[in-house]
């Protein structure tokens, strides 16, 4: 790391309002925002949440909860000085939700939940303009993409026997394309045929579905259940990342007369156990998921500020299965959790590695967390927390050519090779304020290291060519964050 | 797109500052060798040559093994030529320095007698392409970039709209190419002239702080501009984006070259024509 600063904050706001008895008012605030700067540029990325609740309670029956959320999250990359080549480049996800949501206890077997829901979502995939003398003629802005989410919901939990219970729930969503935009038309080989533009608020696409969702329970003993369900969703905003590795500055697409919502079905079966008096709790859960309308970029995709990148997107089938085994202890001293999740994710995408079946990116084999809290007195405690998993599906070179007067790679189909497995222990220790009655604000401090065995995790593998050597080729990795030790000191009032 | 390459620029600084980069040991699986093939039929008369080799593991880290003794030929629609295998640089296949290429016809490559998986049975590969022509160079231009500190070369020419859609540009500099490799050659689609008069447009660069080059006043700069198949464009798209470094969001995920060499075999077999348009240097800025 040569002169780089990193920096990060965040900070979090919480006010809450009793009216009177039967009205609460929650308001919440996030905002939070990393930087890495160096002499020559820099490259931020955060997010700013803003949350209102109302919360009403009718009678003692039926209660709900009003919610208004605006959250934007956004990145940013630029030059620092103002030179002739100096740029900047922005791009943002905007989102205005409101939720009204209601509780219906309506008896001893019956809990009702239900409500409605409207998101607009506006996003910008990215706007880069040099800040330099030729201003003018080096904008380049993909167009924002507004689109509203909207869905109704209702599902009851019925205790059929003390034994049996059952949550079923229907969702209807829709999902609609607004102006202003532009919208463009592909022919079958992804070439742009023309174009349309839409005027603010004008609706010019409309999906639409419902989402089912059933679950049994069934309890064995007194410390011993099992589960099983079932459920549907639909996603209509995709985050279009490159197969390589994720970054905080991935794109995200909404769904659109080109990119089809994606649809998918989950079915697990759990079995559930409890220990020393429910201070431990052990489950093993299985999952199988299979969806449809999946997207992946096609082969030599061009992702840099294009405006056609709907027309680099492939689309197919996908298809996951795992198993989850969770041991949890809340013990006088100890307490935490140890995770680990064996998973298989795959897709077949048409115009993708032949048509035929290859690992998603998100095929990580074995995943591993362990996290513990150590209470050493009243005032402080130890905790860390170890992850492991096996690296991402990639697709390197398994052979090498010559053409074009230039070494080409020879890559072995998509995605059959693998990232290095990545690890990474983090440990803190925090250290509360004393207890004193007219102080109105807690503090605490917290003195942390991620990463505290230096675990170089590659983020991405470069093949290089020595500039001397003209046939020596070598593996090259960059990875994003060393040791990074950390005093917090946190607050509330 | 001037703003995408300062970004890419700048990415690749940021991430090569902001993160460790560090050589690792990568134990990478190996395929079977495959034939390589490349060779190019243009329309200036001149010895044209065919180049044979195999492919081998990525990490072998010298020239790929040459292939000799193979039967190679072109077939032009009326003839064929048996092109001769070269004993001072194996692996190399010439035809006569009288050959030219002919504007509209398809140039067909027959690789045979070779035996690369080693079965005993003889292969046999080929290639086909087809040859376009190009318009006239009228003329070629130096103008001076401050902000890249480049000079840009400039065309002057009329795109007739029977002639090829899609141009590579090179450079020679005196008695030299400049663009030696195909990553350094510029390419363009008729979108490009949309149709017009291309009166001055930036096609390639030579950068001003180049010290192997040491341009002086007096220097002859020649542009050549080649009519190219669509399939040959797309090939060195894919070329010149799997042989830049990759960096995460802006580059896709890799993927083989689109060659035009049948039964398995890698490398490109085209033809093009060439059409040369001259300047002189002077070194007004």
């Amino acid at each position: 790391m040569k002169d780089t600063k990193i920096y990060f904050y965040d900070f979090n706001a919480k006010l809450n309002h009793t009216i009177n008895n039967n009205n609460h008012i929650y308001l919440s605030g996030y905002f939070g925002r990393d930087i890495f700067k160096n002499d020559f540029s820099e490259m931020s990325f955060g997010n700013k949440t803003f949350t209102t609740r109302w919360n009403h309670i009718y009678n003692p029956k039926l209660f709900s909860n009003i919610t208004f959320i605006n959250s934007n999250y956004d990145y940013g990359l630029g030059t620092v000085e103002s030179g002739a080549n100096s740029f900047e480049w922005k791009s943002n996800l905007k989102d205005w939700s409101l939720k009204s949501d209601f509780n219906y206890f309506a008896n001893t077997s019956n809990t009702i939940n239900f409500g409605g829901q409207t998101t607009y979502h506006r996003i910008m995939p990215g706007h880069a303009y040099g800040k330099g003398e030729n201003e003018m003629d080096n904008e380049i802005k993909i167009p924002e993409a507004n689109s509203l989410e909207h869905a109704i919901y209702i599902s009851n939990i019925q205790k059929i026997t003390s034994r049996l219970s059952v949550k079923y729930g229907l969702r209807y969503s829709l999902f609609q394309n607004i102006g202003e935009g532009i919208l463009y038309h592909y022919d079958d080989e992804n070439n742009v045929t023309g174009e349309e533009e839409y005027k603010r608020g004008e609706v010019y696409n409309t999906y639409h579905g419902l989402e089912p969702r059933i679950g049994i329970n069934y309890t064995l003993t007194a410390s011993t259940s099992v589960k099983a369900a079932y459920s549907r969703t639909r996603q209509y905003l995709h985050m279009a990342s490159n197969s390589t590795s994720s970054s905080p500055l991935d794109i995200w697409l909404p769904s659109s007369p080109n990119i089809k919502p994606q649809i998918s079905d989950q079915f697990s079966l759990g079995w559930f156990k409890n220990f020393a008096s429910n201070r431990i709790e052990t489950s093993i859960e299985a999952f199988y998921k299979k969806m449809k309308n999946t997207i992946d970029f096609k082969d030599h995709a061009e992702l840099l500020l294009n405006e056609h990148l709907e027309g680099e997107l492939r689309f197919g089938r996908s298809w996951s299965y795992g198993a989850e085994f969770l041991v949890k202890f809340n013990l006088d001293k100890w307490n935490g959790w140890v995770g680990y999740t064996w998973l298989k994710a795959e897709r077949e995408i048409i115009g993708i590695n032949g048509d035929k079946p290859y690992l998603s990116p998100y095929d990580h084999t074995n995943d591993i967390s362990i996290v513990i809290n150590r209470k050493i007195n009243e005032r402080s405690f130890f905790a860390a927390n170890w992850v492991f998993y096996t690296g991402s599906p990639v697709t390197f070179p398994v052979g090498r050519y010559e053409s074009g007067g230039v070494i080409v790679p020879l890559y072995s189909e998509r995605n059959t090779e693998r990232m290095p497995n990545y690890h990474r222990l983090d440990i803190s220790y925090t250290l509360k304020g004393r207890n004193k009655k007219k102080r109105r604000w807690q503090g605490e401090w917290v003195f942390s290291v991620y990463n505290a065995y230096y675990s170089k995790n590659a983020w991405v593998i470069n093949f290089v060519n020595d500039d001397d050597t003209p046939y020596e080729m070598h593996a090259e990795m960059i990875y994003l964050f060393s040791i990074i030790p950390a005093i917090t000191y946190n607050f509330k009032f | 797109m001037k703003v995408k390459n300062a970004i890419l620029a700048t990415v690749l600084l940021l991430l090569l500052y902001n993160g460790c980069t560090e050589r690792i040991d990568l134990d990478l699986k190996n395929s079977y060798p495959r034939l390589v093939v490349e060779g190019s039929i243009t329309t200036d008369t001149m010895i044209h040559f065919v180049r044979l080799s195999l492919s081998g593991d990525f990490f072998a880290n010298e020239r790929m093994p040459d292939v000799m003794g193979a039967k190679v030929s072109i077939f032009d629609g009326t003839e064929t030529i048996i092109l001769k295998e070269l004993t001072t640089m194996t692996g190399y296949y010439i035809t006569p320095s009288t050959f030219y290429g002919i504007p509209g016809r398809t140039y067909t490559l027959k690789i045979e007698n070779v035996d690369i998986n080693n079965d005993g049975i003889k292969e046999s590969y080929s290639a086909e392409s087809y040859l376009n022509p190009v318009t006239k160079t009228d003329s070629v231009d130096l103008e001076y970039e401050n902000n890249f500190e480049l000079w840009k070369v400039l065309l002057y020419a009329n795109e007739p709209t029977d002639t090829a859609n899609f141009y590579m540009f090179n450079l020679i500099i005196n008695d030299t190419v400049y663009t030696g490799q195909l990553t350094e050659a510029t390419i363009a689609d008729d979108r490009f002239f949309d149709g017009n008069y291309a009166n001055g447009v930036w096609v390639h660069s030579i950068y001003d702080d180049d010290e192997s080059l040491n341009l002086t006043p007096g220097d002859t700069i020649t542009l050549i501009m080649s009519g190219i198949s669509e399939d040959f464009y797309n090939y060195i798209i894919a070329l010149q984006t799997e042989t830049h470094i990759s960096v995460p969001l802006f580059s896709g995920p890799p993927a083989n070259l689109p060659g035009n060499i049948s039964n398995g075999a890698l490398g490109f077999f085209r033809a093009y024509s060439n059409s040369y348009g001259y300047t002189i240097f002077t070194g007004e800025k």
